[in-house]
């Protein structure tokens, strides 16, 4: 079916950077169409509120599955291990299921692409992202504390922050007596504390990670796009799976999809593009499509974080009551990276430390008990080791950087197709040296801080392990048109009518959580192409 | 003081999600993987490692059907269980000229003793550890994730609506 309407813009993604970019176009007078491939979420789709006893088999493995939605195969080459990819397939994409946490990357950050294994610098620094920085975390709603701390800027937040548990101030106590300047505070969130623009506070169910019922977390579902759509200036498509990006004449003219109810091929015309599927398949289809890559950078650049965790209990918590404190999902509070004014001896980067305890930590629905099962013998004295220790239990979840690697990339599977006819994405991805140094220290650190702690230490992790939403670069920005694939407003130097909004942006990678710089670009980028298509700038 | 929240008003228009409840009658469990008589033995063990208490154990929180549904899921798993059981079964018949389910509790702790995984298993007893490792992980998940597990002997609170996030109860943190 074809269509002879042209859209002013066209974006491609409902997710974190698409719904931004969304209601940033249309708030500005933009037509704009979004082109998502899955489905608005139905209610009863999300399983976190249900007991595991309601499940077959407790519920695991696959009941709070978030990669239900993913639908289609991605491959990984080589033999290395296997490097899990989280893709969600549905009107606001990852926001679903994310922590929100939001950190801000710092002026330290964005000056130090080097030191975090770029080739390149970043284009643009701290000051020039400030404002949107600050405007997203207007939109959004951020639970936060002032810290004044010189590589964690404080957000904009007029929400109480979450609370810390038992644990934390146990931490507190432990980091002073290390003595090394380490600090500990809650994690600034995008969770209602108060109610606020049409959102409830939230109800401390601990279900963040397995879809917020009640929308207290932003998602680009609940916020960006209604927003978008209440402006009566943008259409969403759902189940429009985006397989070509159309150049001709330098530009991008349109796009083929398909309606995967249907399975009719369609096209959609626009005067600006906007690519928003996140780092693995926005590669996918711009390679698939062949724009946008004189560069050679597309695919390329592809950074993770790694997060080898270590539990633990604390002695002096075990046998006391048990509290309602899962609060919102794992972890409440952040030990940010000392690593970056004072270098380790032996790697490059460092790491921020998520703390996490309480009951929640031994009964995280979707997974077995271990907790229990590592406790000793059976009978009557192992029944009531288990329950004394459900409410001591801790742990430490760092999350640090990788260094962008020629190894580390996506790439198209030179057989294989998915469902629509798309090339699947292959994906190069392993650790080096640096990442096993660095994981060694972020192991023997944690094991330290809970000892400090009054804890003891029950499992430290054996291998490096990473978070499988959290990859980045994959089209990264810089000033340079030969080893970049967008300029400082995530442009395509090649093609200038074509952004890409998401992560895939990232020149460097620091171990801060992505989505709310994410987030912020896309505005910036969003607000520039208005401008440029008034100015009448983006034609060939 | 925290104020509870009715779960459906704090969410909205959530659809009502048909729950299986302890209120509801159980359909009767059908077997898939277990015959009776090992469904009996897994049951017996399963009460040997979380007995009841001063909360129900492993049988009342029906372990055994956990276990026979994870079963007849994984077939290498579940080799691996029968296989292990049969060991079992042949110690306890060996020694104590019964099976598992029908020994005084006295001699099911002193056989479940002998390959527990508090120490390394005498020479001849290492396939007996190793079923007694995939049995209890098997029965702290079955246990642990029911209602009884959860809600009484653990007492979890989680997965609740509250208006205010506790504050820490401890004294020691002031």
């Amino acid at each position: 079916m074809q269509s002879n309407e042209e859209w002013d813009v066209c974006i491609i993604g409902s997710g974190a950077a698409g719904g931004i970019a969304a209601w940033a176009l249309a708030s500005k007078g933009a037509r704009v169409l979004v082109l998502e491939g899955g489905d608005w979420l139905k209610a009863g789709q999300l399983a976190g509120h249900k007991w595991p006893y309601e499940f077959p088999m407790r519920g695991i493995p696959d009941a709070y599955s978030r990669e239900f939605f993913a639908r289609e195969p991605y491959r990984q080459a080589g033999d290395a291990a296997p490097f899990r990819f989280g893709v969600v397939r549905a009107v606001g994409g990852k926001t679903i299921f994310w922590s929100a946490h939001v950190f801000r990357f710092s002026e330290y950050d964005f000056a130090s692409a080097r030191k975090m294994g770029a080739d390149i610098d970043w284009p643009v620094t701290y000051r020039e992202i400030a404002h949107y920085y600050e405007r997203i975390e207007r939109l959004i709603g951020v639970a936060a504390s002032r810290q004044n701390h010189p590589n964690v800027p404080d957000s904009v937040s007029t929400m109480k922050p979450v609370g810390m548990r038992c644990c934390d101030r146990e931490f507190q106590r432990g980091l002073q007596k290390l003595n090394r300047g380490y600090r500990i505070f809650p994690i600034p969130k995008a969770i209602n504390t108060a109610t606020r623009d049409g959102r409830p506070a939230c109800h401390w169910c601990g279900k963040c990670n397995y879809g917020c019922e009640v929308n207290s977390k932003y998602t680009s579902a609940n916020t960006a796009i209604p927003k978008a759509l209440q402006t009566g200036r943008c259409t969403l498509r759902t189940s429009a799976l985006v397989v070509r990006l159309e150049q001709s004449g330098g530009v991008i003219r349109s796009v083929r999809y398909i309606d995967a109810a249907s399975k009719e091929e369609r096209t959609a015309r626009a005067k600006a593009f906007i690519v928003a599927c996140g780092p693995v398949e926005t590669a996918r289809l711009l390679l698939a499509s062949q724009v946008a890559n004189a560069s050679g950078q597309v695919g390329k650049n592809l950074i993770s974080h790694i997060n080898p965790s270590v539990q633990g209990y604390l002695p002096a918590l075990e046998g006391s009551e048990i509290l309602n404190d899962d609060g919102t999902d794992n972890f409440h509070c952040i030990i940010p990276d000392i690593y970056w004014n004072a270098p380790g001896k032996n790697f490059a980067g460092g790491y921020q430390i998520q703390t996490t305890g309480g009951a929640q930590q031994g009964v995280h629905f979707g997974r077995p008990p271990q907790f229990a099962a590592a406790l000793p013998g059976f009978g009557a004295s192992f029944k009531q080791q288990v329950r004394r220790r459900l409410p001591a239990l801790v742990g430490l979840n760092p999350q640090g950087i990788m260094l962008p690697s020629k190894d580390n990339f996506v790439e198209l599977h030179p057989t294989e197709k998915n469902p629509f006819g798309l090339p699947v994405p292959l994906i190069h991805m392993s650790y080096g040296a640096n990442e096993r140094a660095l994981a060694k220290d972020m192991v023997d650190r944690c094991a330290e801080m809970i000892e400090a702690s009054g804890g003891r230490v029950t499992n430290r992790a054996q291998r490096i392990g990473h978070d499988p939403f959290h990859y980045v670069g994959t089209a990264r920005m810089g000033d340079n048109p030969k080893s970049s694939v967008l300029n400082k407003y995530c442009q395509s130097h090649d093609v200038a009518n074509l952004f890409i909004a998401d992560g895939s942006s990232f020149t460097a990678y620091p171990e801060k959580n992505p989505t709310l710089t994410v987030m912020a670009m896309s505005l910036r980028a969003a607000e520039y192409l208005a401008d440029q298509l008034k100015k009448g700038n983006l034609k060939a | 003081m925290n104020k509870e929240i009715s779960r459906r008003a704090a969410a909205g228009s959530i659809a009502a999600f048909p729950i299986l409840g302890l209120s509801q009658t159980p359909t009767p469990y059908r077997l898939r993987a277990l015959d009776a008589a090992q469904a009996e033995a897994v049951a017996a063990l399963s009460e040997a490692i979380i007995p009841a208490t001063d909360t129900p154990g492993a049988r009342a929180a029906r372990v055994h059907e956990y276990i026979d549904e994870a079963l007849a899921a994984n077939t290498d798993q579940k080799d691996d269980f029968l296989s292990g059981l049969e060991w079992l079964e042949k110690k306890a018949t060996r020694d104590y000229g019964k099976p598992f389910a029908q020994l005084e509790s006295a001699r099911q702790t002193e056989l479940l003793t002998s390959i527990s995984d508090d120490h390394k298993p005498a020479a001849g007893n290492e396939p007996g550890a190793a079923f007694f490792r995939q049995l209890k992980t098997m029965v702290c998940t079955g246990y642990y994730l029911s209602a009884i597990g959860l809600k009484q002997e653990l007492r979890y609170k989680g997965n609740a609506a509250v208006r205010d996030y506790p504050a820490c109860t401890h004294t020691s943190h002031g």
